[in-house]
């Protein structure tokens, strides 16, 4: 584990709509003290600013080290990826990595393309061909190697690096490009850097180009990663929680998903664009997803959407959100949460709790007359008795730690059931800097 | 509790259960999931009667069949049927490709412990012993986890409750049967083996019943190509539910108003012994099915729409235990087996190229523990009559034996 220093650090969850920050005096090792904390909905404050307040409240302080625990990635799920991203493929394997399961989304452009023929591949060729590729996409700055050492000899496959690094390309080369998953992998890495790379420079700019910046990755904090590696970093947090408490199995609640955690380690990861090598132990999503929109649906019956709504505008208690969402439908069971109010100031306004009252009182209304019909507290119900439900399967009836800030909305309280109650992110991260 | 929360809860139960039916002690449909490619809601409850029939399944009780013939649907199919309350059953089905030998309705566990002669002939005595066990009992498990939920049993086996939930499905039935085109419409496909499918679809309205009837009269009998009428009444009743949009409220109300009439030993209602043309067949009709729903419904009704059957085909390299397989169907392609087979060294893929107009796989095999390369399904494919290969030579449908050093060669044209 990394040593922190005596100068205050910096705790950080980057959730994909939310960051919560801590600065931590190390001066007593033992006991680190809070010296500040905000937590802020990405959509409503942006990152940059969160890190500007930070750097204005404490203003005699120079930052050296952030510990930063995310699923920000996570909103790159819904995305086919790589629309500046190149590939470099043996001629015959031509999106390759995408054929064996075409309901995967893509992670790369499909005319994005140089195909790569040992005995004819030359710099006079690689000219062409970019020049093929700047014309259907001119912002094209990466690119994935997947050539094969049996298939092109070493001297091309080095010609071909050398001539992309020097017309200044992000360079990925796929180590193993038989292999399907790793070219996922390595196509992954590329079409998730300007997100990661959105992040670093912010804290950069924010915190000086000195400051090291630690992610959690694969048990624990880390410098240097591959972009995969901190897609699973909240969930193996989460999991190294889980050990602590020496449980199998957890329940993760926050504002932006409810999920389940186990220690139980996996090497194959089933991500949206198929599946690729990664050590994670997320176990599944909990349905609802507190950001599905509550609608009438095509029979006019009050429902609960699939797909979560995007993060903009959010929630209708955020103040902007026109559509009532699941987490909506908790207004007024949240209103105490310490952790709602800080990310949705005006939550507990007349005006917002009206603008709820008024959207669900328009569906209960709106519903067809039948046996099927519903209101918002019978569906309260049936989502919280389903969630507690769906989390003794997933737990096998066994142990289970509950765990983030909405925790309070899962109705179990059995003997098996433990809750890190006051969870709060910053707090917990700078307990695994202190290990 | 109102419908909506009892529709919840039997979501819920069948959470863990991708291909699974739920029925009362009645044996009346409450909820069917069929989230696989090879649909059985029919053929489980063709099982459930069986079983209730002969072995009378009480709570803690786990029975298997699989045999194609009487019920079931292929060999490596093991559709399993379990009581978790004296009036809720559960029935579900998952593959096994180490079982290729019928299973008459067996007892694998009675009162929660295992029938010792059934495990010792079924399981023990099977050279894939290890594998058997835990297959077995990852199944019993997953029952087991829902009796571990008794408050959710208990709501879902009242007959007050399910009495409430079927009515409320006839109610969501009737309101979509409305919002459809009422009529009739017929289209007809001729198979491989140059025999008639002749399918009538009608829906109307006689003295307040509504009533939808799907009639194969006048298709061929039976010669070798036929699948038994539960499998193509699954693909059926799944076609129409979703056109209605009542996925969510299939029951026995729903299927009560389904009519469908398939003249006995016909090419659409035997048995095959091993279900070996199940899927093929069960697609062919549902996709007919389709054909009759959009057109009858279609503003733009075309009388010379001639129903056009989709390209589909299915292969799976067969290796002793293991059976991989390989789907291609319109621009659908599921290739699972192709990755861990090449880092098994088990195949070389010579080219694997997939464009915007089809995909391009050859492959050489290297290991000799695959003995046959079977063409499970292969429908339509007008576009490209040379899409599948095995040394250079076309292949049809049926086994095609296999050696280190063959080249299966697909071209597949979307």
């Amino acid at each position: 584990m990394s040593e922190p220093a005596n100068a205050p650090v910096i705790a950080l969850y980057l959730g994909e709509s939310y960051a919560s920050l801590g600065v931590f005096d190390f001066t007593s090792k033992k006991k680190p003290k809070m010296l500040f904390e905000k937590s802020v909905f990405l959509p409503q404050v942006s990152f940059k600013n969160l890190l500007n307040q930070t750097k204005t409240a404490l203003s005699e302080a120079t930052f050296e080290k952030i510990f930063i625990v995310t699923r920000y990635l996570d909103r790159l799920k819904t995305f086919r990826l790589g629309g500046s991203v190149v590939q470099v493929v043996v001629e015959g394997f031509e999106n390759s990595y995408s054929a064996t399961d075409t309901n995967s989304l893509s992670l790369a452009a499909s005319t994005l393309v140089i195909s790569i023929n040992d005995k004819t591949v030359s710099e006079e060729l690689l000219n062409s061909e970019l020049e093929r590729i700047h014309k259907i996409n001119p912002d094209s700055n990466k690119i994935v190697l997947q050539l094969s050492e049996e298939k092109i000899s070493a001297a091309n496959r080095d010609m071909i690096y050398n001539f992309f690094i020097e017309k200044e390309f992000n360079v990925f080369v796929c180590a193993q490009p038989d292999d399907l998953a790793q070219v996922r992998r390595s196509l992954l890495n590329a079409g998730s850097e300007g997100t990661k790379e959105e992040i670093l420079s912010e804290i950069r700019e924010s915190l000086g180009e000195e400051v090291e910046i630690n992610f959690w990755a694969d048990g624990g904090f880390k410098t240097e990663f591959e972009n995969y590696e901190i897609f699973s970093s909240a969930s193996d947090f989460l999991a190294s929680c889980l050990q602590d408490k020496k449980a199998n199995y957890g329940a993760y609640l926050d504002h932006e998903t409810f999920r389940m955690i186990s220690t139980e380690q996996k090497s194959t990861w089933h991500s949206p664009w198929g599946p690729m090598p990664m050590d994670h132990k997320d176990l599944a999503e909990l349905t609802p997803h507190p950001f599905s929109e509550i609608k009438l649906d095509h029979l006019s019956m009050l429902s609960v959407g699939k797909k979560p709504t995007q993060y903009e505008p959010g929630p209708v208690l955020a103040g902007r959100g026109m559509k009532p969402l699941v987490i909506d439908a908790f207004q007024s069971d949240l209103a105490e949460n310490s952790y709602m109010q800080s990310l949705f100031p005006n939550m507990n306004t007349e005006l917002q709790r009206k603008k709820i009252d008024n959207h669900f009182s328009v569906l209960e209304k709106g519903q067809l007359t039948n046996l099927l019909s519903t209101t918002k507290t019978e569906m309260k119900s049936t989502i919280q008795n389903g969630l507690a439900t769906e989390i003794n399967q997933f737990s096998k009836n066994q142990s289970v730690v509950l765990m983030g800030p909405l925790q309070h909305l899962v109705p179990l309280n059995s003997k098996l059931v433990i809750r890190m109650e006051n969870f709060f992110w910053p707090t917990e991260i700078i307990k695994k800097v202190q290990l | 509790m109102n419908a909506a929360t009892y529709q919840n809860q039997l979501q819920q139960l069948m959470r863990a259960f991708p291909s699974c039916s739920l029925v009362n002690a009645d044996g009346a449909l409450l909820a069917s999931n069929d989230q696989r490619t090879e649909i059985l809601t029919t053929t489980r409850l063709v099982v459930f009667q069986i079983i209730k029939k002969y072995l009378n399944p009480q709570p803690k009780d786990l029975f298997v069949m699989n045999d194609p013939e009487n019920g079931g649907y292929s060999l490596s199919k093991l559709i399993f049927v379990a009581a978790v309350d004296p009036n809720l059953f559960v029935i579900w089905d998952e593959s096994c490709h180490l079982i290729d030998f019928k299973i008459p309705p067996t007892p694998l566990y009675e009162k929660d412990r295992k029938n010792e002669f059934v495990w010792k002939a079924l399981v023990d005595s099977n050279e894939n012993a290890y594998e058997l066990t835990e297959f077995f009992e990852n199944e019993k498990s997953k029952i087991d986890i829902l009796i571990g939920q008794p408050a959710l049993i208990k709501s879902l086996a009242q007959a007050k409750l399910q009495a409430v939930w079927l009515k409320a499905t006839q109610e969501v039935f009737e309101h979509q049967f409305s919002s459809k085109a009422m009529g009739s419409f017929d289209c007809q496909y001729q198979t491989p083996t140059n025999q008639l499918i002749k399918l009538k679809f009608t829906s109307e309205e006689r003295q307040n019943v509504r009533l939808i009837s799907l009639d194969f009269t006048n298709s061929s009998l039976a010669t070798t190509y036929h699948a038994a009428s539960h499998v193509i009444e699954s693909g059926l009743v799944q076609r129409l539910i979703k056109f209605y949009q009542i996925e969510k409220y299939l029951s026995q109300s729903i299927l009560d108003k389904i009519k469908i009439i398939l003249p006995p030993k016909s090419i659409a209602s035997k048995a095959h012994f091993i279900g070996r043309y199940n899927h093929e067949l069960q697609s062919a009709c549902s996709q007919l099915c389709q054909h009759n729903l959009t057109q009858l419904n279609s503003q733009i009704r075309k009388g010379a729409a001639a129903f056009e059957i989709e390209s589909e085909l299915w292969i799976e390299l067969k290796a002793k235990n293991q059976n991989f397989k390989m789907n291609f169907h319109q621009k659908t392609m599921l290739l699972p087996c192709i990755e861990p087979l090449i880092q098994e060294k088990a195949i070389e893929v010579k080219k694997m190229q997939k464009t915007d107009h089809g995909f391009n796989l050859s492959f050489q095999i290297l290991q000799p523990r695959f003995d046959v390369l079977k063409v499970t399904t292969k429908l339509g494919c007008a576009k490209n009559e040379d899409f599948l290969k095995l040394n250079g030579q076309l292949i049809s449908s049926g086994d095609h034996p296999v050696k280190v050093g063959d080249t299966v060669t697909v071209k597949w044209l979307f």
